[in-house]
């Protein structure tokens, strides 16, 4: 049952298409095969840098308590974040450039070291973060109605879309990111609520797993990487026309602004 | 014309509470309406206070859309504090002695001098001495902790008890703090102050506005508490019922909690009906440790750490309990 081609061929006339298509799992991955769906995701990769794309960082998903549960997967999964994908702070983003958005607030990690060990230490995470930045990630989903699995997200370049980062880089030293509250609001009434520690306790553990992986993958996470934390409370649906603006405390904030329809 | 027998309704809400037996609703059988229900409240508290109680401050109680919509009313209400409900902070409750007892991360004010009569609510800084970190023990009197809005408004919001942290200074960025409810040292609850009517200050404006109307002011050394913010869409909102007794488990040493795969809420929490039973059983285990770190870098700042509520837990089976007091 296994075919990885297929599965990438179909996310890919999803992408192209602007058609969802069903789930991988069961027809095309077997259920729990994460390793197939990170196959699949790998040539969406391929297929991005041969045509020149840039590579500027990568996502971290299922890093709640909750996902997790929903999912019955006790761990993190990532994705690639490319450089089509970012969105400057509040400019507006045409909604038809995306299937099935959602948005959710998170924290940026910006490196300014390598993290070439898979051994990585928290002070090695503390001297390599240069600075963090608030975010919104605008998820997206090529699989109908979020119907997912782990082997669907995960194939599916963990359900990313776009993301947008703030511009008041912060150090480390001056933010807690355990307890920073977050607060996103859409048309001045908050949408989605929580802090930090909703991120696997806390956001610097979810670097620590992505870092880990990625050397252990020998693809190391690189000095300039981007490195979406993943979220800090629910996600929640876009509407269309919609501006949301996510404050995290001491890190400032950043907006995601969707056009009302396409043809932009 | 003759309303609902207020004291009557509060005797039956103060028997329920007194001898921690539920009992059903009753606003919609006697005719209660909100208005009404304030007044039942009010002789609730004469019933405290004649036992020789104080009131010392005041709390809201739905003062997020998500409570609203949980409890599916939709208005901010407000009940009283007696010195009688406060717990010392690390102090310990008998859950026997309630009915079906729910612990809630909450913001606390220490009032200040409050606007006179006819003085508009101006500057909130000038009605807030200090701020802390706070847990509000709820506990419905009626069965199943379901009500219409009078009933809740009656039976003085779920007002338990409650524990206050160290007070601070009121910090920058109140309006936006991480609050994180943990059990047993794990978080059960995320959420943020922003939840509380998008800044718990708003709550002081619309405690003063609300309690005004029943001729009740508020005064310099009350506590307010501000109210809960939601937790996140998964997180237990009542980690002292079903989920909790699970919580309330001893996590075998290094075991990562990342294996365990037994859905939540579906195991043998929820299954059991009646409390009592499940607490006798669970007796060794009742060592809980309730902390709330309401927020974020002033607060903690300036105290060196968290602040650690030890609501519940029976005297005696707490051996390591005392960690964090050296």
């Amino acid at each position: 049952m296994i075919d990885i081609e297929a599965a990438a061929r179909e996310l890919t006339v999803a992408r192209h298409e602007e058609k969802p298509c069903p789930p991988l799992r069961g027809r095309l991955l077997p259920e729990g095969d994460v390793e197939s769906a990170y196959q699949v995701q790998q040539v969406h990769t391929r297929q991005r840098l041969d045509k020149g794309h840039r590579r500027v960082g990568a996502k971290i998903g299922l890093t709640s308590r909750a996902v997790q549960e929903s999912f019955g997967v006790y761990a993190p999964d990532f994705g690639v974040l490319f450089d089509d994908m970012a969105v400057p702070d509040g400019v507006e983003v045409a909604i038809d450039r995306l299937l099935q958005p959602r948005v959710e607030a998170e924290i940026a990690f910006v490196l300014g070291a390598d993290l070439p060990d898979e051994r990585v230490t928290t002070v090695d995470l503390l001297r390599a973060v240069d600075h963090v930045l608030p975010a919104i990630e605008i998820v997206d989903s090529r699989i109908a109605g979020w119907d997912i699995s782990i082997v669907d997200t995960v194939a599916d370049n963990a359900s990313s879309g776009l993301f947008v980062l703030g511009t008041t880089p912060r150090r480390l030293a001056d933010v807690d990111l355990r307890l920073c509250g977050m607060v996103l609001e859409h048309a001045g009434e908050p949408v989605s609520v929580g802090a930090g520690a909703a991120c696997l306790g806390n956001p610097l553990h979810a670097l620590q797993w992505l870092a880990a992986t990625m050397a252990r993958a020998n693809d190391p996470l690189r000095a300039g990487d981007v490195v979406l934390s993943g979220a800090l409370g629910p996600m929640v649906p876009v509407t269309p026309g919609a501006a949301y603006e996510a404050r995290i405390s001491g890190l400032g904030s950043v907006r995601a602004c969707f056009s009302k329809d396409g043809g932009q | 014309m003759s309303g609902p027998d207020t004291a009557g309704i509060a005797e039956r809400l103060g028997v329920a509470a007194d001898t921690a037996t539920a009992i059903p609703q009753l606003a919609a059988e006697t005719g209660l309406d909100v208005d009404a229900a304030y007044g039942v409240q009010t002789a609730l508290l004469q019933r405290r206070l004649d036992r020789g109680e104080r009131l010392v401050g005041l709390k809201m109680g739905l003062t997020s859309k998500a409570k609203m919509a949980q409890v599916g009313v939709d208005e901010v209400i407000w009940g009283r504090l007696t010195d009688g409900m406060r717990v010392a902070d690390g102090g310990s409750v008998d859950p026997a002695a309630y009915i079906h007892p729910r612990v809630e991360p909450e913001v606390a004010f220490l009032l200040d001098r409050l606007p006179e009569q006819g003085e508009p609510v101006g500057d909130f800084t000038d009605a807030v001495r200090a701020v802390a970190p706070a847990i509000e023990l709820i506990d419905s009197r009626y069965a199943n902790f379901t009500f219409s809005l009078p009933d809740v408004v009656a039976d003085n919001t779920s007002a338990a008890a409650f524990v206050i942290g160290p007070w601070s200074p009121v910090p920058d960025g109140l309006e936006n703090l991480g609050v994180l409810l943990e059990i047993d040292g794990r978080v059960a609850q995320v959420g943020s102050t922003a939840a509380i009517l998008g800044d718990p200050r708003r709550a002081l404006d619309e405690g003063i506005r609300l309690a005004g109307r029943h001729g009740v002011r508020l005064r310099e050394g009350w506590v307010f508490l501000a109210g809960a913010p939601p937790p996140q869409s998964r997180c237990v909102p009542a980690p002292m019922s079903g989920p909790w007794s699970r919580s309330s488990v001893p996590r075998p040493s290094g075991r990562p909690r990342e294996r365990r795969r037994v859905p939540r809420g579906g195991g043998e929490g929820r299954a059991a009906g009646g409390l009592p039973a499940r607490q006798g059983r669970r007796r060794p285990c009742l060592r809980i440790g309730y902390v709330v770190a309401a927020a974020g870098q002033h607060l903690r700042g300036r105290h060196g750490g968290r602040v650690r509520d030890r609501v519940l837990g029976h005297p005696g089976a707490d051996p390591g309990g005392d960690r964090e007091h050296p």
